[in-house]
């Protein structure tokens, strides 16, 4: 196939596609000119040292910033001047590096809340408990308890966020995030403050997701980790993109190891 | 000596003062929730109850309509309130919205002068209800009817917030509004909502407690002073510490009305703001130290 011809192919198949897209806050240029296409079904890690840029980059796909140049398209709309929760009803929500779980709520309902992007019952409706909403109340009820199954913390729905581990916590958020019905899920340092197992597990659920549909764009620093899952790996540094391919072609990269580790071989880890 | 008719008294005024107080901090305790704004304007909203029930009824209309057409009419100024004076100014200080629901009230107050004059206006009670004698005290007529319709309110608003999915994202936006975004809650469609539950709540209470207090263009301003009370003394993120803080405050109110000259029933109720402040400075339900 020609290069036009793979190039049209990827366009088709992508689900995001980030062009030129650069922001500046307080003086500095956080991301400058970045451009990557994220093709659906795949898992996608974006790489950099600190201050690379990576965070500010997820920011702008879910609209809580928005970019001074460029441009952003999720499923053949253009989304860089949309406000984030109609973002998150298209199928696109992030899971923080600090989570996010309301501390009000259950585990439960915490997954429930996620659920309100979809739901369309009025408030009036709600109130008054007609009986479509009572219905999509107990829909509501079982898809987040399907959710949790699936994270594997069906037997702690009940409990208080703040009595779960750190990972379990994790886990809850991409619940969360599954139930508003993602399709993109952007993961912001997934695997920051997890123990050796719990690493594993959240590989293992990533790559399940995966299985099933899911997209997911991950910024990560643990990468040793991530280019082992990973479909297709962004490499940042001050802002601009350096690298664009697979794990291996990253890990060939001389400027990608230069950045990393001088002149060694990338392994990755930076902690 | 107190006998047991007036100790009785001091206790069914406390509970329908009470009744009142922790009706007008729970509005308070919803706008602040979700928003962080501390509405100022809240008594207006049972001004704006009252005054329109009054005016539909003497109009003519049955009594259920004049109050449902008052607080539709609230619920829509509540939203008006957000939408063309918080929600333009929300990125200000959290003083800045505090001083423009103030302006909102103070107008309101104009605008209610301006139309309906300065008499105090008053409805009959609630289809009659008579007054009732029990053990020496008397229970007026509408007394039940305030002290039903706000456990009503109470137990509708912890059924809301506690098992609606619009009540749970109203919970996640008054937790963490970021998470609340990003799973698609869209925070400002949540405010708008919560002014106008405000508002409508608001509209009820003063709509049932016009029989029993009056109404007239100037009570909101005072009302708005009590819930605050209300809500501080009790602690104004959660719901239960509103309706305990508004309870001691109306038994306090009604043991000082009976025991004491009646110019100080004001310092009664900052006494105990005070203490309460010193002692648990978040409420009485949050210990000093927590959040």
């Amino acid at each position: 196939m020609s290069e036009k011809g793979k190039q049209r192919d990827t366009e088709e198949q992508a689900i995001l596609e980030i062009r030129d897209v650069s922001v500046a806050y307080d003086g500095l240029v956080a991301v400058n000119g970045v451009s990557f296409c994220v093709r659906r079904g795949d898992i996608i890690a974006i790489i950099g040292p600190n201050g690379a840029g990576k965070t500010t980059l997820l920011k702008l796909i879910t609209g809580l910033l928005r970019p001074s140049g460029g441009e952003i398209w999720l499923k053949q709309q253009r989304v860089d001047r949309v406000a984030p929760h109609r973002i998150a009803s298209l199928g696109v929500t992030q899971v923080f590096q600090d989570i996010q779980l309301f501390s009000n709520m259950s585990v439960v309902e915490n997954v429930m809340a996620g659920c309100h992007v979809w739901t369309g019952a009025s408030f009036l409706s709600t109130g008054l408990r007609l009986p479509h909403s009572r219905a999509e109340e107990r829909n509501i009820s079982d898809t987040a308890l399907r959710k949790l199954s699936l994270v594997g913390l069906g037997q702690k729905a009940f409990y208080s966020p703040s009595s779960l581990s750190w990972g379990e916590q994790k886990r809850v958020g991409l619940a969360r995030a599954l139930a508003a019905g993602a399709d993109l899920l952007l993961l912001d340092e997934p695997y920051g403050g997890l123990i050796a197992e719990e690493i594993g597990k959240l590989s293992q659920l990533l790559l399940e997701l995966q299985h099933r549909g899911i997209t997911i764009l991950m910024v990560e620093q643990l990468t040793d980790v991530v280019l082992d899952i990973a479909n297709q790996v962004v490499v940042l540094r001050y802002g601009e993109k350096i690298a664009d391919g697979t794990a291996a072609e990253i890990q060939g990269n001389e400027q990608v190891i230069a950045t990393y580790l001088g002149n060694g071989p990338l392994e990755g880890d930076e902690r | 000596m107190l006998d047991l008719s007036a100790i009785l008294q001091f206790f069914i005024s406390g509970v329908n003062l009470g009744c009142i107080y922790a009706a007008i901090g729970l509005g308070l305790f919803v706008v602040y929730g979700v928003t962080g704004v501390l509405n100022l304007a809240q008594g207006e909203f049972v001004m704006l109850g009252g005054m329109l029930t009054v005016a539909f009824y003497t109009a003519g209309t049955a009594l259920v309509p004049s109050l449902l057409m008052a607080v539709i009419i609230a619920a829509l100024v509540g939203a008006m309130l957000y939408r063309l004076i918080i929600y333009p100014a929300r990125n200000s200080s959290g003083s800045t919205l505090v001083f423009l629901t103030l302006g909102f009230a103070f107008a309101t107050e104009g605008i209610a002068l301006s139309v309906w004059g300065w008499e105090f206006k008053s409805l009959p009670s609630f289809w009659g209800s008579p007054n009732i004698q029990l053990w020496g005290a008397t229970i007026f007529g509408q007394t039940p009817w305030v002290v039903g319709t706000t456990l009503l309110l109470v137990i509708g608003l912890f059924f809301f917030f506690g098992h609606t999915i619009h009540g749970k994202a109203l919970r996640a936006c008054a937790d963490e509004p970021l998470g609340a975004r990003t799973v698609g809650i869209s925070t400002d469609q949540m405010a708008l909502f919560s002014f106008v539950l405000a508002a409508s709540l608001g509209a009820v209470v003063g709509a049932v407690i016009t029989p029993l207090t009056m109404t007239g263009y100037g009570v909101g301003m005072p009302l708005t002073i009590k819930g605050l009370l209300a809500a501080l003394v009790g602690g104004i993120n959660r719901a239960e510490g509103v309706i305990l803080g508004g309870m001691a405050l109306g038994m306090a109110e009604a043991i000082s009305a009976g025991l004491m000259p009646s110019g100080y029933h004001g310092v009664i109720a900052l006494g105990i703001l005070i203490v309460v402040f010193l002692s648990r400075p978040r409420g009485l339900l949050v210990a000093p130290g927590k959040v």
